[in-house]
This record gives structure tokens, C-alpha cells and sequence, in this order.
């Protein structure tokens, strides 16, 4: 093949192309970092949000402001730092930051271009107002610091955990997002569920935490050993679940993520179901039963402890509606509710801490501290009575009933008195 | 965007008949719509040859020059069903190079190498659908500049190119992104 190279009289003529074209590599070669990397401070972001509309919650996409952010690129912040498919080393959260990609409207709001960086999005804002919330009831310092989020984490050692799925780890104090691979509304943006898991990191610390120090001292016997943990694990599910939805108003807010546990976790109470819960006697039944047939029966609880922390849950939800009318907004209402909880959480530490060997919690600690005065509850006859219902089960406390206060409110005072002196070590 | 495409089309047209000697187009080079490959970060946080479309028309004047106005559009998507994020993502750019090596096979086919410098505007529409519900937006325009090299086969009539060039835009991620263009088109002389 025979072809003539021709430099021609163009590399003469293009001295000035040369420059254009050298000067542009080097402006490409000099080009910054992301521009998100300095988008900091106060962000307007849009993402997707309950919303009430009547009865009825759903989901559409906002525009909030995420605060404290050092980086949009990482969207990390004073609330929230990332780490994407992380792994632990010696207890604690290792991996690299998820790198966020979003777009900046004329009106200076950034709208997420991808599903990982829309849930980043998403999990800071709720994690910023759930910190917030945390302030508000006095328990803000038990989160310090920016909360670890594992997003796309890859948990091998359990099916259960292993996709669509949340968990509080608190070995290493950090909320885990496992990947979702159903076709409902990912967990990551399911308001109620972070709400959920939020409260997962308050009741371990509070709670767990000093339980597990001191139970790994004891000499207690199994079967008491697993009946408190099994009602530990059941009330801390089921108060995040009221969390949830003290969060998001949400009563079924499970149901856009994991539908298939939506009737049995609904935040609904029937009229049959008042008064019901789990006894003390049926979580030893059923603690005997698993420690019967399984060498592992912490695993097989592990649906059981639904239905000890539901009617807990249903039972706080459908007492803070009573309560809206004693107060003068619904959020006033939560709000109190909400630092109530967190009273009796610092109650059970402290019961729990002081249990001696074979010893097993009260199972109806809970239904005890509201219906005594250390709740602080001004309760009008109604909501008295609703909240007999649950301790009149107590055969101590039968033939008890409301009685009203000087103040106009009622209580159960005369019936928690006797308690008391039962319960006192 | 159509009108800037017009009206590019509309200089090109009038600097031919009205100013030869200056200006003159010697052809006039009609592309199909090629391939567009970037290399950028993907929806699953790693770096991904992305395969998008790209438009063209270009003309060649003086014999040795270049001006040429690309459009290329890539679409993207993420999450599932109930809740997904469509990104499409379209660039405008102008091209103007130079012929700076030839190779002559035949008397009408031949091998251009050519450099050239790049100047445009991409913007992004970000559709979220959740649960059924779409919700548009569309982002700020960002300026795109870049610099790259071009082969140009020419067999005949008929143009095959393979151009690729380094980008950078405050939209990309990363800033600068590597892109290649594969395309197919032929020449008319004027």
C-alpha cells in the first residue's frame, strides 16, 4: 500500500489552533474536585417523604434541608457520616465512603441522580430530625457525634439479615442497611423504619448495654438468662415500632416496605385486643419450649418477640391518641409520650440492673410505669380505665380501679402503691 | 436547542456562499447517529463505560480546519419499581479542529488525523417516579469544555470516525470524564 504522509504547511498554519487545544487539555487536566464536595452547611435537597393526607400517609417527593453538612459529595455532616458495604474491625464500622451524585436546579435544590445517593439523602434527614427529637426528651447526648450508616451492607452470616433489612448494630454503634431487593418502597427511605432503628440505638444504650455487661457476670440460670432477653428484645421492638410511628404518624408504616408484615405489626388496636399481651407466664412458656427443642433458641424467638413487644406497641400508639385531647396540639402530645418512654427505659435499666440471680423481669413493666405516678401522666377516666385494662391483669392488682384526683385527673395510685411494695427489693 | 442546531446550520449555509476565500467550506460532512461511550460514575458507585447517542454535523474549510456541533444524550436508571430515578442526561457542543497529519491511500481515500477543542452547555432531567407518581426536574445548565483527537477514514464519499476526547464539566462526576465517539457518515463537496 503506498500512502503519502502530509504534514503540510497546516502545522504552521495552526499555531494558534495548537495553543487553543493545548490550553483546553490543561484546563481539563487542571479541573477541580466535584463541585458537591463544596456544597456544605444548609443543602435543599428533594426527596421522598410521608406526608398525611386526612387519615391517610402517603409518600411524595419534597424539597428539606439537610444542616450541618461538611460535604454533599459524602453526605456526611454533624448527623450522618456513610460507609458503603462496610465490614467490621474490632468493633467498628470500616469501609469507604459512598460517593453521592446529584444535580443542581436553577433553584439551587439538589435533586439525587441515582437511588444510592437519593437514600443518603434521605437517611441524613431523618437521622437530623430524629437527633433533634433526641434533644427535645433529654436524651441527645446518647447519640454524640455523626450516627455510622452502612448502606449496601453484606451480611453473610444470617439469611434473615442478609437482604431487605435494617439493624442497629451496637457493637459498633451503627445503623445497617443490608441490600433491598423487593419492589416496595426501599427500607432506606421508609421513614418509620429509621425511625425504628433510631430507637434501636437509644434503648441499647440506656438499656441493653448495661444489661449485657452485667449479665455476662451472672450466674443466673438459662432459662431466666433468655426470659429477660427475649422481653428486652421484644419491648425494644415493639417501642421502635411505636417510635415509628410517633415519628411518622404512620400507623402501618411497615407496609410500604415489608407489606408482608403489616398485619401483624399494624399500630391498630381492636377492641378485643385491649387489655391483651403477652404475660410473664406465656414468654416462660414459650422460652421453655425453645430452649426444649433447639440449641439455638434465641433464633427461634426471633418471631416470638413480635408478639410480646406489639401490644406495647399498640397500647403506647392508642394511648398518646387519647392523650391528644388533653393536650393542646397532637406533636405536644407525642412529645410526651415520647420523653415518657424514654422515663421508663431509665426505669427498666435500672430494674434490670438490679435483678438478682434467676430473677426475671416483670412482663408487664411497662403498662406498672404508666399507670404510676413516675409517668407523670394526667390521665382523664377514659384513658385511666384503658390503662387498667392492662395492669388489672395482674392478679396483685385485681378489684383496683380509677379514682380521681383532686386536680380532676385519675389514676390508679392506691393499686401502684401495693406494687410497689411487691416489686421493691 | 433546535434552534441553535438551525442556526448553525444557517452560518454555515451563508459564510459558504457570501465569503469563499475566508471561510469557504470545502465539505460538508453528514453523520449518522453514532455510539457515544463515557466513562463516568454509575448508580452502583463504580466508575462504568456508559454507552450513550450522539448526533453530528460538521464542515471542513480551508481543507484543514474543522467545525463540527455534536448533541449526545444518555439515559440512566436506578431503583425499582416503586420508587426509581431516570436521569437523561444531553450535551451540546461545539467542535472545532484541525488536520494536523494525512494520510493519502488513493486519490479519494485517505486517513485525517485531527485535533480539536470542545465547547458546549449539558444539562440533566431527573425523572423520580414513587409509587406511580413522576416527578421532573430539570437541572441548571453547566458549561462543558474539553480537547481530543479524531481519525477520519474517508473511503469515497463515505466518513468513518473514531474520535475520543477528555471533557470537563461542573456537572460530571468525576469532573473529567473520557468520552469516544464511533461514527458513520459521508462527505459532500462543495
Amino acid at each position: 500500500m503506498n500512502f503519502n504522509i502530509k504534514n503540510t504547511s497546516v502545522a504552521q498554519k495552526s499555531g494558534s489552533m495548537n495553543k487553543l487545544i493545548l490550553a483546553l487539555f490543561f484546563a481539563v487536566s487542571c479541573s477541580p474536585k466535584s463541585k458537591l464536595n463544596d456544597a456544605k452547611g444548609e443543602i435543599k435537597v428533594k426527596i421522598p417523604l410521608s406526608s398525611q393526607d386526612g387519615d391517610s400517609t402517603q409518600y411524595q417527593m419534597s424539597v428539606v434541608t439537610l444542616k450541618g453538612l461538611y460535604n454533599l459529595k459524602e453526605v456526611a455532616g454533624f448527623f450522618v457520616k456513610f460507609f458503603y458495604s462496610p465490614g467490621l474491625n474490632e468493633s467498628k464500622l470500616v469501609g469507604d465512603s459512598p460517593q453521592a451524585r446529584f444535580t443542581k436546579t436553577r433553584d439551587s435544590v439538589y435533586i439525587p441522580i441515582d437511588s444510592i445517593s437519593q437514600q443518603m439523602a434521605t437517611i441524613y434527614y431523618h437521622i437530623q430530625n430524629l437527633s433533634e427529637l433526641s434533644q427535645k426528651m433529654g436524651v441527645g447526648d446518647m447519640n454524640t457525634g455523626p450516627m455510622k450508616i452502612g448502606i449496601e451492607t453484606q451480611v453473610s452470616d444470617s439469611e434473615v439479615l442478609s437482604k431487605n433489612n435494617a439493624f442497629y448494630d451496637g457493637q459498633s454503634d451503627a445503623m445497617l442497611f443490608v441490600p433491598y431487593s423487593s419492589s416496595e418502597l426501599p427500607i432506606a427511605v421508609n421513614s418509620g423504619i429509621i425511625a425504628h432503628e433510631y430507637f434501636h440505638s437509644l434503648f441499647f444504650k440506656i438499656v441493653l448495654r448495661p444489661f449485657e455487661r452485667q449479665a455476662e457476670k451472672s450466674t443466673s440460670s438459662k432459662i431466666s438468662k433468655i426470659f429477660n432477653q427475649t422481653y428486652l428484645r421484644g419491648i425494644n421492638e415493639g417501642i421502635a415500632d411505636f417510635w415509628g410511628w410517633l415519628y411518622t404518624n404512620d400507623d402501618d408504616f411497615i407496609r410500604w416496605s415489608l407489606s408482608a408484615y403489616s398485619k401483624n405489626r399494624k399500630l391498630v388496636l381492636s377492641e378485643q385486643q385491649v387489655g391483651q399481651f403477652q404475660t410473664s407466664e406465656s414468654i416462660l412458656l414459650k422460652v421453655e419450649q425453645a430452649v426444649f427443642v433447639t440449641d439455638h433458641p434465641s433464633t427461634y424467638l426471633g418471631n416470638y418477640i413480635y408478639q410480646i413487644g406489639t401490644p406495647h406497641a399498640r397500647f403506647l400508639k392508642q394511648l398518646t391518641v387519647m392523650l391528644f385531647e388533653n393536650q393542646s396540639s397532637p406533636s405536644d402530645s407525642k412529645l410526651q409520650m415520647a420523653k415518657v418512654v424514654v422515663d421508663f427505659l431509665k426505669d427498666l435499666s435500672r430494674q434490670s440492673l438490679a435483678l438478682t440471680q434467676n430473677q426475671m423481669l416483670s412482663a408487664d413493666l411497662l403498662f406498672d410505669f404508666i399507670a404510676s405516678e413516675k409517668s407523670k401522666i394526667k390521665m382523664t377516666e377514659a384513658q385511666c380505665k384503658f390503662v387498667l385494662s392492662y395492669i388489672s391483669k395482674n392478679e396483685l392488682r385485681s378489684g383496683q380501679d380509677c379514682q380521681k384526683n383532686a386536680d380532676g385527673s385519675f389514676d390508679i395510685k392506691t393499686a401502684i402503691q401495693d406494687i410497689e411494695k411487691v416489686v421493691s427489693p | 436547542m433546535k434552534i441553535f442546531i438551525f442556526l448553525f446550520f444557517c452560518a454555515t449555509t451563508v459564510s459558504a456562499q457570501t465569503d469563499e476565500k475566508l471561510i469557504a467550506p470545502v465539505s460538508l460532512n453528514w453523520y449518522l447517529p453514532s455510539l457515544q461511550f463515557r466513562f463516568e460514575d454509575g448508580p452502583d458507585q463504580s466508575r462504568l463505560l456508559k454507552t450513550g447517542y450522539a448526533l453530528r454535523v460538521g464542515t471542513e474549510f480551508y481543507k484543514n480546519y474543522f467545525l463540527g456541533l455534536s448533541y449526545s444524550t444518555q439515559t440512566e436508571k436506578s431503583g425499582n419499581s416503586s420508587l426509581s430515578i431516570k436521569r437523561e442526561f444531553s450535551e451540546i457542543d461545539i467542535a472545532a479542529g484541525f488536520q494536523f497529519l494525512r494520510f493519502d491511500f488513493t486519490m479519494k481515500n485517505r486517513l485525517n488525523i485531527l485535533g480539536l477543542g470542545y465547547f458546549g452547555r449539558n444539562q440533566n432531567i431527573i425523572k423520580t417516579e414513587l409509587l406511580g407518581r413522576v416527578s421532573t426536574d430539570l437541572s441548571a445548565g453547566e458549561f462543558s469544555y474539553g480537547g481530543g483527537v479524531m481519525a477520519q477514514f474517508i473511503v469515497n464519499y463515505f466518513l468513518f470516525e473514531i474520535e475520543t476526547r477528555a471533557m470537563t464539566s461542573g456537572a460530571y462526576e468525576p469532573r473529567i470524564v473520557s468520552v469516544t465517539d464511533l461514527r458513520l457518515g459521508f462527505q459532500i463537496h462543495l
